[in-house]
């Protein structure tokens, strides 16, 4: 199975970032040239096996796909934090890693899953009722709704206030709902990639997406009523 | 769902496309100069787990990948119990609480 998400490269891509590091030994150096020079599977091999440095060779080549990921999942603050947690829990569960799909699958269901994770955190811990939309974000709206052509459509999806619209609408989804909605209609991916990357099976993501999709209509219907014109 | 308003439908259609094109356009972000030594200072703090041993089966993947064999039989035995005439009598007793002379009859009689 295909899965997106930007994942489409070798898996021998060539590390640019020295494999331990300038200060540690010359032997580990030499291993870590090799390292470089082996398949993700085998360098898993290698730190499951106890060579726990050779994991940051893995941190070199797939640091930019999960940055990718959690940064259309988290607020910009919190995709640093969160994209550690996605390495960390990769590295402390390497071993369930089974070499049935590729490693930059495995870990792109662990980067989705971790950003789950996240917002059911998020929604657990908020203390502040959802806010409304902001009067700038009411203004992208009304402008969208009035702009016939669609020569600046690129400018209006760009623009500040598309975002505070956007995480606007997500937040008032649940976690699940979020979640999906994110993967199926945001980022195109079809019920059987999302289920995959979730670990959900296909039923629950088709009943899932159907719920979200009515809720966000429901609230871009609202907006629409509210600041569209006739 | 049916639409209803057309032009409604429209307003709806062009905001979604609008805010989908906001979320494809959010541009990567890319992580701070000291973001991997963080990560590996955090990674260097935990352990891998271990690759379970060859041959050995996880119990708890064992209770699940047999839960739908087991709910089969245990439909399957229940609807051959009661299609049974004997049972009848166990049946009703179970279902309506009657004394448990009755329950202990019916089941010397199977």
């Amino acid at each position: 199975m295909a899965v997106r998400l930007g994942f489409g490269y070798a898996s021998r891509t060539p590390a640019s970032v020295s494999f331990l590091g300038g200060s540690r030994g010359g032997r580990e150096d030499v291993a870590g040239s090799m390292a470089q020079a082996l398949t993700d599977a085998e360098i898993v091999r290698l730190v499951v096996e106890g060579k726990t440095d050779a994991f940051e060779t893995l941190v070199t080549r797939h640091q930019a796909q999960v940055f990718k990921i959690v940064g259309r999942h988290v607020p910009r603050a919190q995709v640093e934090e969160v994209a550690q947690d996605v390495f960390v829990r990769a590295f402390t569960s390497l071993a369930t890693f089974s070499e049935r799909a590729p490693f930059h699958h495995w870990l792109a269901s662990l980067a989705v899953r971790t950003c789950y994770g996240f917002w059911r955190e998020a929604y657990r811990s908020r203390e502040t009722p959802m806010s409304a939309l902001s009067e700038e974000g009411q203004k992208w709206v009304e402008h969208v709704l009035t702009v016939q052509a669609d020569r600046s459509f690129h400018q209006q999806a760009a623009a500040q206030e598309a975002q505070t619209v956007l995480h606007w609408a997500l937040d008032q989804l649940s976690p699940e709902n979020r979640t999906v909605l994110t993967l199926v209609y945001l980022e195109g991916l079809s019920v059987r990639e999302a289920a995959a990357l979730l670990g959900w099976s296909q039923v629950n993501v088709k009943v899932r997406a159907h719920r979200a999709r009515l809720r966000l209509r429901t609230l871009l219907l609202g907006l629409a009523e509210e600041r569209g014109t006739p | 769902m049916k639409p209803s308003n057309p032009a409604r439908e429209e307003k709806i259609r062009k905001l979604f496309e609008h805010l989908q094109a906001a979320h494809r356009s959010r541009p990567a972000p890319e992580a701070g100069p000291s973001w991997r030594a963080g990560l590996m200072r955090a990674v260097s703090r935990s352990r891998p787990s271990e690759r379970p041993a060859a041959g050995s089966f996880p119990l708890d993947r064992l209770v699940w990948r047999t839960a739908m064999a087991a709910s089969l039989v245990a439909c399957l035995l229940v609807g051959y119990l009661l299609a049974q005439p004997e049972s009848a009598d166990l049946v009703a007793s179970l279902l309506f609480d009657d004394p448990a002379e009755t329950l202990v009859a019916s089941l010397s009689d199977l």
